[in-house]
């Protein structure tokens, strides 16, 4: 599929590159940004309660 | 003994029923009046109209739940609140009409001492001509994921909708919001990024034409007025990320748009300009508006006192500033919002999650040449609902147990985070979720110079992200069976 057609939405957007695409799939960098996504979540309900 | 009636057991009434009896024991009475027989985590809503998970796989009964933990539970619908009791008793009560139980159909009147209305929203189909039946459901063009029965009829339309794709005809599929004064725009952008996953996995995605509508003014506001995020040494606003993820998955979006008129094979919608335009669809799934429950409340003498508790839309007036609205948006504060989500003329009643009255938008109020209000009404999700449910059970525990006279805890939106994660695909090991966390929900840009703490307020998509919606699923709903550790899983 064109991903981008010019004049039109998508022709003023970034688009992510291989790596990027790759890195959202690759099961070990994955896994740490597991731990990092449950670490912010924990620090932002640690915050939230009063 | 003191009695707490909780109106309402979702996401926020569960939470607090839950956590009350919990503190309370069995010194005091613990009560949920709620409609349906089973409880629904409705974040796994999407997956269930995608036929990626059963009805089964996102509810569970709730009567053994609650029997175990000595809750008293009526499968029955909350229809008037009489604070004030009668002429010829004090004591404040609500009127239910059961939906269950053997009882459906008959009447009750419930004393209480402390009340939450924890109901949510209706959904607000017939606000949108065609997107309803008239009579206050769906109707019958489009299809929905606002509860498990609608995402299981999503799912069997999708199902034929991809056989014919197979057979070689050519799709236009629509997702979004359905009129536009719309929140939630979350789910919208959940189920289109689920359906294009599911349409490549069948083989069928080259078929479809897939278009996003909604009332945001751009993509990535999400009724919050959208967020700033650090990424690659710049702030970026999170439109940037989300016109980059439609532009990957060859979606095209149309914004700035209120749905008015719903037929079957096509949308009629107004945009922010005051033209208006039309968009011919073959599935489409439209989030409606949200209004509160449709509760009335009544004085002693028998008069409607509705306006004195609730708002015009019927959501219950709290503790927040109802004045703030009038004063334009570029003068809106934090200290707008609600903390103690007690209501501030009958200090026993509160109310929380999507029940509660916020005192405006959070997104900048905009309207067409024609008068046509076209922005997102302001979010109460999953943490921030139930958040304010269990800081609601702790200040009424509170003052039941005399520790004090006023609340005890607060839980304002101005002050509290959002932790969101919003699938893009189901997967074990091909799935993908945007992971965000947004601190404080409303904006504070007198603290903030994005409005949001940047180290607070992330965003970032991958396979982790659908574990971690995984990991919700199953532990949210653990949590909401009260199995063993159940107050360890956090809001
Ligand atoms: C498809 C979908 C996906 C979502 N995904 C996410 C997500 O990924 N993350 C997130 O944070 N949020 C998500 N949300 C939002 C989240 O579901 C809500 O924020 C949350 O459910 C609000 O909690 P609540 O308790 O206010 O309302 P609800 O959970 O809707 O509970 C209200 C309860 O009140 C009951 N009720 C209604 N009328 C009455 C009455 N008259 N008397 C008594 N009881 C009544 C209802 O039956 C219901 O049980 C999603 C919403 C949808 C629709």
């Amino acid at each position: 599929m064109k991903h981008i057609e010019q004049y039109e939405q998508s022709g003023y957007t970034p688009v992510s590159g291989k790596f990027t695409l790759f890195l959202r799939n690759c099961v070990i960098w994955q896994i740490i940004q597991f731990a990092w996504i449950n670490l912010k979540m924990t620090i932002l309900i640690v915050k939230s309660h009063h | 003994m003191a009695r707490l009636i909780i109106m309402g057991g979702g996401v926020s009434g569960h939470t607090a029923a839950s956590f009350a009896k919990k503190w309370l024991g069995n010194e005091h009475e613990v009560v949920v009046v709620t409609p349906n027989s089973l409880w629904n985590w409705i974040p796994s809503n999407i997956f269930v109209g995608i036929g990626e998970m059963t009805k089964e796989d996102v509810t569970f009964p709730l009567a053994p739940v609650y029997k175990k933990a000595g809750i008293d539970y009526r499968q029955a619908k909350a229809v008037s609140v009489h604070p004030e009791g009668k002429t010829e008793d004090d004591t404040p009560f609500i009127t239910i009409e059961y939906t269950g139980q053997g009882k459906e159909g008959q009447a009750e009147e419930l004393t209480y001492d402390y009340l939450i209305n924890a109901t949510g929203p209706k959904l607000n189909f017939d606000a949108t001509p065609g997107l309803g039946d008239g009579k206050g459901h769906l109707g019958e063009h489009t299809v929905s994921v606002c509860t498990a029965d609608h995402a299981v009829h999503a799912s069997l339309e999708l199902k034929a909708l991809a056989e014919k794709m197979k057979a070689g005809e050519k799709k236009r599929i629509l997702v979004g919001l359905g009129h536009g004064m719309c929140t939630c725009q979350g789910a919208a952008f959940e189920y289109i990024f689920n359906v294009d996953h599911y349409l490549k996995q069948e083989g069928v995605r080259d078929k479809a034409t897939i278009t996003y509508i909604s009332n945001e003014y751009e993509l990535g506001d999400f009724g919050v007025g959208g967020m700033h995020i650090k990424s690659g040494g710049y702030v970026t606003s999170g439109k940037v990320f989300a016109e980059s993820l439609y532009t990957e998955r060859g979606i095209r979006w149309i914004t700035r748009a209120h749905v008015n008129k719903v037929e079957a094979d096509k949308v009629h919608y107004e945009t922010l300009d005051g033209e208006m335009h039309e968009e011919a669809y073959d599935f489409a799934m439209l989030i409606p508006p949200f209004a509160g429950a449709g509760l009335t409340a009544t004085a002693k003498d028998g008069s409607d006192m509705s306006s004195v508790i609730f708002a015009p839309n019927t959501m219950m007036k709290v503790d927040a500033d109802y004045e703030s609205g009038a004063r334009g948006f570029e003068n809106w504060s934090p200290n707008d919002w609600p903390s103690t989500l007690q209501n501030p003329t009958y200090k026993n009643i509160f109310a929380v999650g999507i029940a509660f009255a916020p005192p405006h938008f959070i997104s900048k109020p905009m309207s067409s040449p024609n008068g046509t209000a076209i922005n997102p009404t302001p979010p109460r999700t999953g943490m921030p609902s139930a958040m304010m449910g269990k800081a609601v059970a702790a200040s009424i525990c509170d003052m039941i147990k005399g520790v004090s006279d006023t609340p005890t805890h607060t839980a304002n939106m101005a002050e509290m985070g959002a932790a969101c994660v919003a699938s893009t695909g189901k997967g074990l090991l091909n799935g993908t979720a945007v992971s965000m966390t947004m601190y404080p929900v409303v904006p504070d840009y007198n603290k903030y110079e994005y409005g949001r703490d940047l180290n607070g307020t992330f965003g970032t998509i991958g396979l982790a992200g659908h574990w971690v919606k995984l990991l919700l699923h199953y532990g949210f709903i653990w949590k909401a069976k009260l199995k063993p550790g159940w107050t360890l899983i956090p809001e």
